[in-house]
């Protein structure tokens, strides 16, 4: 169980993380300033601190170099409608461990805050398995079933993003940019395409589904 | 603080006209003094000169008259004596010596006036005789000259002495002095008068055109200095500030143009997710209802950040902040890249796709993010362009220190009248916001901004019905 610090003076955006980050089994704490958010942070122990940057009193750089001073290393993922490349650059070289530009998609922020999470101690496995989905990562071999899957590189790829976080929703945007590198606004229908290839190999011979459609959000892979 | 710096005023630095009028009075005083002091003394030489003349041929009569010796001795003595009486204005007197340089004759007052010593020794019989100025004693200025002569029968050197009374002289050149005087400062008034006057009409249009320059403001922007036959210096100023705001009112067009397009752009989606709210909230529906609404909406709101995204983009680039991370690029790869990606749409709307590049070894100095997203857009449109059954073709090169990239199909093209309108911003060919054929109406914009950071080109040819091709030109950075 992961506790989680967000730090947000706008009530709805708070609320609305808290209430998202709940539902996907974080224990949240919520505060208004930076003053408090550096209180809370010294006295119970956090997986990570959501900073929003803009706050009244104590802005989130200041908390972040107050935290990296006193030796705190929790880390720290920032929310900004701050978006130029250069706060960026100031977020990350003050210690923060991401950067999110407001307006962000929630699922997007789920998937960074996992990232962070996961980094460190966890090894990824090398063989994947969901259902009677078998996905060997460093031979790229695919079988379901008992049978081999011939999967072009790039499906491959698209293949194992999905697996190595299964049960977590990918939105079409990440898809684009793990995959293809397509780091900008592109043409996210294209995804769904790339997908419908990927199912006619992975799924359709197969009966049930594993790579499933989550409506307005993105694809994920499980067993339903 | 610089309020403090306004207050110290800088000394105010006299007008134009009145600088014109100061110098164009003090040129011609100056050449009026320069003239009154050559024609005084031209004049005063040639009163000198007149009155040698008038001494020489005194002493040439008496000459004449001592040489014959005693017949002619009234004649002499009337000469001398007399003369003056009726030649009393004239003002000449005269004196005869004799070898011993005794007094032999003289006019009357001269002895009083004039001592015999005052008078220049002559330098010889051959020497030119020339007039001396000299102030007698009797505090009266006179002119005089002596020449020694034969004595009588041509015996002896006898000399011959001549004054000519100056006060008339001095007199004529007073009055000629007061006249320069009055001359020169009625020049001088004169100039300031009619150099104010000139100045002020020379400088009325001057006058004209910040009068119409202080009328713009940033509503009337179109307001030019329209003023016939200006002078050529004031018509280049004209133009250029006329050239200025024409740039500044298109610039202030463009601006408001794009703040228009930004409420509509925004309010499109937003109306459309307030309506569906609003309807939502009507009356009761099923879960499954409310879940159509929200994904719904979600549609809406990642439409909205996208454009918000890429019109910030292109802002910053407009502005040349956007930064830009420069690297080798190896441009076959990233066209393959990009192309991995469209591939099974393309092949899903049976599009038939050609890639190429060459060996492969076509590198290019750029930032690869961006000049993915450019080709990316390009070949996003050339896709929802295109109809099935349709190519699209990709190609680069490397030509005059240039790297082209272009991105033809055989599509629906361009009609002439939109081409040089497609680089806009939010410019539609269709004018209704079409999901699957415009979307933002921003792409071309976004290659636009990557291009110009790039300091590249973009080139578009179209033929309706038959395709477009669309080129990056791109500078090779590792010259320069």
């Amino acid at each position: 169980m992961f506790k989680l610090l967000v730090v947000e003076d706008e009530e709805k955006t708070a609320a609305y993380l808290k209430k998202g980050l709940s539902e996907n089994d974080f224990v949240v704490d919520t505060c208004r300033d930076g003053t408090e958010a550096l209180y809370l942070a010294g006295e119970s122990a956090y997986s990570l601190v959501i900073l929003d940057v803009l706050l009244p009193g104590r802005d989130g750089w200041s908390v972040v170099s107050e935290l990296r001073r006193a030796g705190n290393q929790v880390p720290v993922l920032f929310l900004s409608a701050l978006g130029s490349v250069a706060d960026r650059v100031k977020g990350l070289g003050l210690g923060a461990d991401d950067y999110l530009i407001k307006p962000f998609s929630f699922a997007e922020l789920l998937a960074r805050i996992r990232s962070i999470l996961r980094r460190g101690p966890a090894r990824q496995a090398e063989v994947i398995r969901i259902s009677d989905l078998e996905i060997d990562l460093p031979r790229f071999k695919t079988r379901r079933a008992g049978q081999r899957i011939d999967l072009t590189p790039k499906e491959f790829q698209l293949l194992a993003l999905l697996a190595r976080q299964p049960g977590e929703v990918l939105s079409r945007t990440i898809i684009a940019e793990r995959v293809w590198d397509m780091n900008f606004d592109s043409d996210t229908n294209v995804v769904d395409v790339h997908i419908r290839r990927l199912r006619s190999k992975v799924d359709d011979p197969f009966g049930t589904r594993l790579i499933q459609t989550v409506r307005g959000l993105g694809y994920v892979l499980e067993e339903r | 603080m610089p309020t403090h710096r306004l207050l110290v005023l800088p000394h105010r630095p006299l007008s134009v006209a009145g600088r014109l009028m100061a110098w164009h009075a003090c040129a011609t005083f100056a050449l009026a003094i320069a003239v009154s002091l050559i024609l005084y003394e031209g004049l005063s030489r040639e009163l000198r000169q007149a009155t040698d003349g008038l001494l020489l041929e005194r002493i040439e009569v008496l000459r004449a008259l001592v040489r014959e010796g005693p017949s002619a001795q009234r004649d002499l003595e009337w000469e001398v004596e007399s003369e003056w009486e009726w030649l009393e204005h004239h003002q000449i007197f005269l004196r005869i010596l004799d070898d011993r340089r005794n007094v032999v004759l003289e006019t009357g007052e001269l002895a009083s006036l004039l001592p015999v010593g005052l008078f220049p020794m002559s330098a010889g019989p051959a020497a030119p005789l020339r007039g001396l100025r000299i102030d007698s004693p009797s505090g009266r200025d006179f002119q005089v000259m002596a020449a020694e002569v034969p004595g009588p029968g041509g015996e002896g050197r006898w000399v011959i002495q001549a004054a000519f009374d100056l006060a008339n002289e001095g007199n004529v050149l007073r009055d000629f002095k007061l006249l320069l005087a009055l001359v020169v400062g009625a020049a001088a008034l004169a100039s300031m008068v009619l150099g104010f006057r000139i100045t002020r009409s020379g400088l009325r249009p001057l006058a004209e055109i910040v009068d119409t320059t202080r009328r713009i403001r940033s509503s009337t922007l179109s307001e030019r200095i329209r003023l016939p036959n200006l002078p050529p210096e004031l018509a280049s100023l004209a133009d250029n500030f006329n050239d200025m705001l024409s740039r500044l009112e298109e610039s202030f067009d463009r601006l408001s143009r794009f703040s228009a397009d930004i409420a509509h752009e925004l309010r499109t989606p937003l109306n459309n997710l307030r309506g569906e709210a609003e309807v939502a909230l009507g009356r009761p529906r099923t879960p499954e209802e409310y879940r159509d609404i929200l994904v719904s909406s979600l549609e809406e709101y990642a439409d909205l950040s996208r454009t918000i995204d890429r019109l910030l983009f292109i802002a910053q680039a407009e502005r040349s902040t956007a930064p830009i991370h420069v690297e080798r690029v190896n441009v076959c790869a990233e066209l393959r890249g990009v192309v991995d990606f469209y591939e099974p749409a393309l092949a899903e709307k049976r599009l038939d796709l050609q890639v190429s590049c060459g060996d492969g070894s076509l590198w290019l100095e750029a930032d690869r993010e961006l000049f993915r997203r450019a080709l990316g857009n390009l070949v996003a449109n050339a896709l929802a362009f295109t109809q099935g059954g349709g190519s699209i073709a990709l190609d680069a090169e490397q030509r005059n220190g240039t790297v082209r990239v272009q991105v033809r199909d055989t599509g629906i093209g361009i009609a002439p009248e939109h081409l040089p309108h497609v680089l806009d911003r939010f410019y539609r060919v269709e004018q209704t916001r079409t999901k699957h054929s415009g979307g933002t109406g921003l792409g071309l914009s976004i290659v636009k901004a990557v291009m110009d950071l790039h300091g590249g080109s973009v080139q578009i040819a179209s033929q309706p019905g038959s395709g477009t091709c669309v080129t990056l030109v791109f500078p090779n950075l590792t010259k320069s």
